[in-house]
C-alpha cells in the first residue's frame, strides 16, 4: 500500500511541471479570453473592462452564424478526407520493408518542416494563372490557355489536406504498425482478398485509430486560418478568418474572444460527443 | 521575388506580429529601462521641451515595412550626425494591426516603437485608446511649412499627430494583360473584368465606399446617414463577381499585379511607379473621379522615454527638403506646402497626378463613429450573407 503511496507521489511530482506550464499558458491565456468577452467595446478605439453580454449575442448575427456552419462543414469534410487518403496510405506504409517505411517517414516528417504561410503561398502560386500547373497542360499542349484554379473551395481543401495530412499518418503510424499481422493472413488464408480483408478486418480492427486521426485533422483545420483566408474567395473563409480580423485589424479583441471561445467550445463538444459513440460502439462489442 | 520588398502598408501578419515579438526586448535592452519605469516619459503639457541634452539618445522609429521602411531608414544618418539621436529603424505592419500592438505593449509597459507612422484612421484609434503621447505646438519650429491639416491637435490644443507623407491609390493595372488602362473608377463594376480584379480587403484602407459615392452618387452626401451606406454598399456588392483577390496585405496584391495573377485594381501610386521603374509591367492611372488621398502621420508612443528625441525627430521629418527628398524616392506626396519646395512641374506630377484638390479624401468620419457596423455590414457583402 505504501509503496504504491510513493509511486503516486512520484507520478505527482513528474506531472506537477506540465501540469504547472498547462496552468500557466493554457488556462490562463483562456481564463483572461473568457473574461475579455465580456469587456466593453469602444467603437473606433478599443475596449474597456466591463460586464457586458453584447460580444456573445453578436454571434447570433447571421454572418457569424453562416461562417461557423461553414467552418465546421470544412473541418469535418477535411478530416474525412484526410483519414480516406491517409489511413490506406499508413496501412500500405506499415506492410512495406522497414527501410522504405523509414524513408516515406521522414519524407512525410519534412513536410512539417513547412509553416502554414508557405503552403498557402506555395499553392495560390501553383494553382494560380500566371505561373500554375495550368500552365504545365498548356505547354503539353491540352489546353489552350492557362486558367487559375485559386481562389476556390477545392483550393482551400487542397491546401488543409496538405497540412493535416502528415499529422494524419503521424497519428496513425504507431497504432498500424503494431496491427497483429497474424490476424490478417489468418483471413487471407481463409479466402478473403487482400481488398476484402483491408475492409473487413483491418478497418474495424482500427477503428479507434482511423476516429483519432479524425479527430486531429478536425481540430487542426477548424483552427486555420491563412490557408482560406490565402486560397478561398470570401465565401470560403472560415471563423478563424474574422477572429484574426476583429482582435488584430478592428482591435475589438472582446468579440474575438467570444467567436473564439465558442469556436473552442463546439469543437470540445464534438470531440466529446465523436469519443462517446466511439466508446459506446466499443463497449457494445464488448 | 520583390513582393516583400514593396510591403509598407502590410505585410503578412504573422511577420509583423514577430517584428513586434521580436522589438519587444529590444526596445527595453536600447532604453536600459524595465517595463515598471515606462510611463514616465510621457507628455508634459503646455510647456516647451528641452532639447538641450538629448544628444547621445536613443529612438526606435516604426515605418511600414518593405520599400518605405528601407527609404525612410536612409533619411535617418544626417538626423543623428545632426542632433546625435540615434535612430533604430523598425518594419511595422499596417497601421490597423500596429495600433493593436502597440496598445497591448504599452499595457505591458514596453514600446516596439517610439515615434510610429499611423494612417488616419490608426491615428483616430490610437487617441481613442490614448496611447499617444502630446506635446505643445511651438516645439515643432517646421510646422509653418506643413500645408493645412497637417498638424494634428487635440482638444486642449496639444499635438497629437503630424503629418508624415500622403499617399495616393490609384487604378493600377498590369500592361501585359490591359493594353490601354480605363480611366474611371466605374470600370471596377465592368462585367468584362470577371475574376480579374484585386481590391483592398478592410474599409478603413481601401475607402471603396468614397470611390464608389464619389463615381455612382455623385459624392460623398450619401455617406451621411447609414441608410445612405446601406446603399452605397448594395452599389459596391456589384463588384464582387470581378474581385479575385481581396487583399489584406500589399506584398500579395503587389506580386498579383507584376504576374498578371489579377489584371486590374486598386493600389498605392508610389510603388506601383517604383516598381514600373523597376521593369515591371505595371502602371498607375489616376481616375477621373479623382484618386484616394491618404496620409500618414508621425505619433509618439506615450510611454517613451525620450519625448525630446522623438519631437525632434518628427520636427526635422517636417523640413521641405526631406519631404521634397521623400517625393523623390518613394514617389510619396509631400505634407509640406509646394511652394517651400524645389520640386519641378515635372516632379511633381509624376507623385501626384493632377494634385490634392483633384483627389477623393477619405470619410474618417464615418469609420471613427460606425466602425463596427460598417465592418459587420462589409463582412456580410463580401460573403455574401443577405
Amino acid at each position: 500500500m505504501s509503496e504504491r503511496r510513493a509511486a503516486d507521489a512520484r507520478a505527482w511530482v513528474v506531472l506537477a511541471y506540465p501540469v504547472a506550464m498547462l496552468g500557466v499558458f493554457f488556462l490562463g491565456p483562456f481564463l483572461i479570453m473568457l473574461a475579455a468577452s465580456f469587456y466593453r467595446r469602444i467603437p473606433g478605439g478599443f475596449y474597456e473592462p466591463a460586464f457586458v453580454l453584447d460580444n456573445w449575442k453578436q454571434l447570433l448575427s447571421e454572418l457569424f452564424v453562416d461562417r461557423a456552419l461553414f467552418s465546421l462543414r470544412v473541418s469535418l469534410l477535411a478530416g474525412w478526407l484526410a483519414v480516406l487518403v491517409a489511413f490506406p496510405f499508413t496501412y500500405a506504409l506499415t506492410t512495406m520493408p522497414r527501410r522504405r517505411q523509414v524513408a516515406l517517414l521522414v519524407l512525410v516528417l519534412s513536410s512539417l518542416s513547412l509553416s502554414e504561410v508557405i503552403v498557402g503561398f506555395s499553392w495560390s502560386v501553383l494553382l494560380g494563372r500566371a505561373a500554375g500547373i495550368s500552365n504545365i497542360l498548356v505547354w503539353l499542349g491540352l489546353m489552350d490557355e492557362a486558367e487559375a484554379y485559386a481562389p476556390g473551395f477545392w483550393a482551400v481543401m487542397l491546401g488543409l489536406l496538405s497540412i493535416a495530412f502528415p499529422y494524419c499518418v503521424l497519428t496513425m503510424y504507431p497504432p498500424l504498425s503494431r496491427l497483429d499481422r497474424e490476424v490478417t493472413e489468418a483471413a487471407q488464408m481463409l479466402g478473403a482478398s487482400p481488398w476484402r480483408t483491408f475492409w473487413t478486418v483491418v478497418v474495424p480492427i482500427a477503428r479507434p485509430t482511423i476516429v483519432a486521426g479524425f479527430l486531429l485533422v478536425f481540430v487542426f483545420t477548424l483552427g486555420s486560418y491563412l490557408i482560406s483566408a490565402i486560397l478561398g474567395r470570401p465565401e470560403h473563409w472560415t471563423v478563424s478568418v474574422f477572429i484574426s480580423d476583429q482582435a488584430s485589424f478592428n482591435a475589438n479583441v472582446p468579440f474575438a474572444a467570444a467567436m473564439a471561445l465558442f469556436l473552442t467550445i463546439v469543437s470540445l463538444a464534438i470531440v466529446g460527443a465523436v469519443l462517446w459513440f466511439e466508446r459506446r460502439a466499443a463497449a457494445r462489442e464488448g | 521575388m520583390g513582393g516583400n520588398r514593396y510591403s509598407r502598408r502590410e505585410f503578412i501578419k504573422r511577420g509583423g506580429a514577430l517584428a513586434g515579438a521580436l522589438a519587444l526586448p529590444g526596445v527595453l535592452a536600447a532604453c536600459g529601462r524595465t517595463p515598471e519605469q515606462a510611463g514616465t516619459g510621457a507628455s508634459p503639457t503646455g510647456a516647451a521641451i528641452d532639447t538641450g541634452n538629448i544628444a547621445g539618445t536613443k529612438i526606435k522609429v516604426g515605418t511600414y515595412g518593405g520599400f518605405f521602411e528601407e527609404n525612410f531608414r536612409k533619411m535617418y544618418p544626417a538626423f543623428t550626425e545632426e542632433t546625435g539621436v540615434e535612430v533604430e529603424s523598425v518594419s511595422q505592419p499596417t497601421s490597423e494591426t500596429w495600433v493593436v500592438q502597440l496598445e497591448q505593449a504599452a499595457k505591458a509597459g514596453a514600446v516596439p516603437a517610439d515615434v510610429s507612422m499611423l494612417s488616419i484612421v490608426g491615428m483616430l484609434r490610437a487617441i481613442k485608446g490614448d496611447i499617444l503621447a502630446t506635446y505643445d505646438p511651438s516645439n515643432l519650429q517646421n510646422r509653418e511649412f506643413l500645408a493645412d491639416g497637417f498638424v494634428r491637435t487635440n482638444d486642449a490644443g496639444q499635438v497629437v499627430g503630424v503629418g508624415a507623407v500622403s499617399w495616393y491609390i490609384t487604378l493600377v493595372s498590369n500592361t501585359d494583360r490591359v493594353p490601354e488602362s480605363p480611366d474611371s473608377w466605374s470600370t471596377l463594376w465592368d462585367p468584362r473584368w470577371r475574376n480579374e480584379l484585386a481590391l483592398l480587403r478592410n474599409p478603413g484602407n481601401s475607402f471603396l465606399l468614397e470611390i464608389t459615392a464619389a463615381t455612382h452618387f455623385g459624392g460623398y452626401d450619401v455617406l451621411q446617414t447609414q441608410e445612405g451606406v446601406e446603399e452605397v454598399l448594395a452599389k459596391l456588392a456589384e463588384v464582387k463577381p470581378n474581385v479575385k483577390l481581396w487583399y489584406r496585405d500589399e506584398a500579395t496584391a503587389q506580386q498579383a499585379f507584376n504576374t498578371g495573377e489579377v489584371s486590374l485594381g486598386q493600389f498605392y501610386h508610389d510603388i506601383t511607379t517604383y516598381a514600373a521603374s523597376q521593369g515591371e509591367p505595371l502602371r498607375s492611372v489616376f481616375p477621373t473621379e479623382g484618386a484616394i488621398l491618404d496620409s500618414g502621420e508621425w505619433a509618439i508612443t506615450k510611454t517613451t522615454q525620450n519625448l525630446a528625441g522623438c519631437v525632434a525627430f518628427i520636427d526635422y521629418m517636417c523640413r521641405p527638403e526631406i519631404q521634397a527628398e521623400l517625393a523623390r524616392t518613394l514617389g510619396t506626396s509631400p505634407t509640406v506646402k509646394r511652394e517651400f519646395m524645389d520640386l519641378t512641374d515635372e516632379e511633381y506630377e509624376a507623385f501626384s497626378g493632377p494634385g490634392p484638390d483633384a483627389a477623393l479624401r477619405p470619410e474618417y468620419r464615418i469609420y471613427d463613429e460606425w466602425e463596427d457596423w460598417i465592418n459587420q455590414r462589409w463582412s456580410e457583402l463580401i460573403v455574401g450573407v443577405e
